[in-house]
């Protein structure tokens, strides 16, 4: 019965873990906890199956103890690509992150990372820094605004300065496209249709 | 007479516009044609080195030409004003769709590192650089599960993220997805459903709404374009 209770939970932290990730509109606090309980699942089972193969090593043609085995690891693998889809998922908000902010993330966006996650976007950083160089193309540019007009009308949300002009925030002006367009991505300008 | 003069010198200009105009619309074209098709196809194509090596020297040809017609005083300034603009919106134009082009495949890459990894002839199709940055990526990636979690897992058989047992953690492009392609020759008979059996007489100019998978083919060897 006891065997049976535990199957019973299966992955179900795991797949907890997911739906809070997916629930969250930005990005929650990295759940160490959770990532450390799952972890001591997979190796608590891992310890079991390795008893059940000593114990009932005799037995280990009989049909219900390989499938037993078999299953307790099939729990495990998928206990293993929840968390490495919990992880790479962060990851790929942490990256859109830095191709839409640049370098300016958000403090309290930062304290939600792991130390691992922090370590990851500033050697990330790194990476897209020397790739772009190297090909010499600034990529992060014009990533929402395409320069189909040379020129855009532009609301000043915020003051800011905007090629070599100081803007003044609640006014409307008509500026170049690419000048306009990391004010735009900061928030600080938008665009007027 | 003045008219026919006139008329000859309309023909010249409309002539050498057009041929200029050939030529940057052959250029944009090119890549806004690699641009799409790499935007809309499931699977990471060819590198087109050569167009994009192309572009880059257009592009700094064209930012030479606008150094040298910086107007010298303020009276060629407002001559020349409207053609420095649209030197400038040309390099926009040039430099977006390239900008867009690396930008498009890098994403790809990220996504689907792990078919890169695995498959040697799928690595194949991308430049020098970017193996470089897909080699770094991984790396940055493996260092990060491992020091998250996989180090933590006490058999060391489960720390593998590559082993065959994982098959489903890496990440293949969906064939299945359906495209919208413009054929750009007369193809003839065309199997689009395998399943259903049904071909389909494709003639020049046509666009249609298909599975991916049977048109790849036709894809790699340029006789459609994707549009969406």
């Amino acid at each position: 019965t006891t065997q049976v209770e535990k199957m019973s939970t299966l992955n179900e932290k795991a797949i907890e873990l997911l739906r809070d990730l997916a629930r969250s509109s930005t990005i929650p606090a990295f759940d160490e906890e959770a990532v450390r309980e799952v972890t001591q699942e997979i190796n608590d089972r891992d310890q079991e199956i390795k008893e059940i193969l000593t114990k009932e090593r005799h037995r280990i043609r009989e049909t219900s103890i390989a499938v037993f085995v078999h299953a307790q690891h099939a729990i495990n693998l998928k206990n293993k690509q929840c968390i490495l889809a919990y992880l790479k998922n962060r990851l790929n908000i942490i990256q859109q992150m830095r191709w839409e902010l640049d370098k300016e993330i958000p403090l309290d966006i930062q304290r939600l990372l792991s130390q691992n996650e922090g370590n990851f976007l500033q050697n990330y950083d790194k990476l897209l820094g020397d790739y772009m160089d190297d090909i010499g193309v600034e990529l992060t540019k014009d990533l929402h605004v395409s320069p189909k007009y040379l020129f855009i009308q532009v609301k000043v949300e915020e003051e800011c300065q905007v090629g070599d002009k100081t803007l003044r925030k609640g006014t409307l002006h008509f500026v170049k496209t690419t000048d306009a367009e990391p004010m735009i991505r900061a928030g600080l300008l938008t665009h007027v249709e | 007479m003045a008219s026919k003069a006139f008329e000859e010198e309309l023909d010249n200009l409309n002539d050498s516009d057009a041929s200029i105009a050939e030529y940057q619309t052959s250029i944009i074209d090119r890549i806004n044609s690699a641009l799409f098709n790499e935007r809309w196809s499931p699977e990471l194509l060819e590198f087109q080195l050569d167009l994009t090596k192309e572009l880059t020297e257009k592009i700094e040809e064209q930012l030479e030409e606008m150094k040298k017609n910086l107007p010298e005083n303020e009276e060629e300034r407002t001559r020349k004003s409207l053609f420095v603009k649209f030197q400038q919106m040309e390099v926009d134009r040039l430099s977006y769709s390239l900008r867009s082009y690396f930008r498009t495949r890098l994403l790809k890459i990220e996504q689907q590192i792990s078919s890169i990894k695995v498959d040697e002839e799928y690595r194949e199709r991308l430049s020098d650089k970017e193996k470089e940055y897909a080699d770094r990526y991984w790396n940055l990636l493996e260092k990060h599960f491992n020091d998250s979690f996989l180090q933590n897992l006490s058999n060391p058989r489960l720390r593998s993220l590559t082993d065959e047992q994982q098959e489903n953690l890496v990440v293949r492009p969906n064939f299945n997805r359906y495209v919208i392609i413009r054929a750009k020759e007369a193809l003839g008979l065309v199997e689009v459903d395998v399943d259903l059996g049904q071909t389909v007489d494709i003639k020049e100019g046509d666009v249609l709404l298909v599975r991916y998978e049977p048109v790849q083919d036709l894809l790699m060897e340029g006789k459609i374009e994707l549009l969406g």
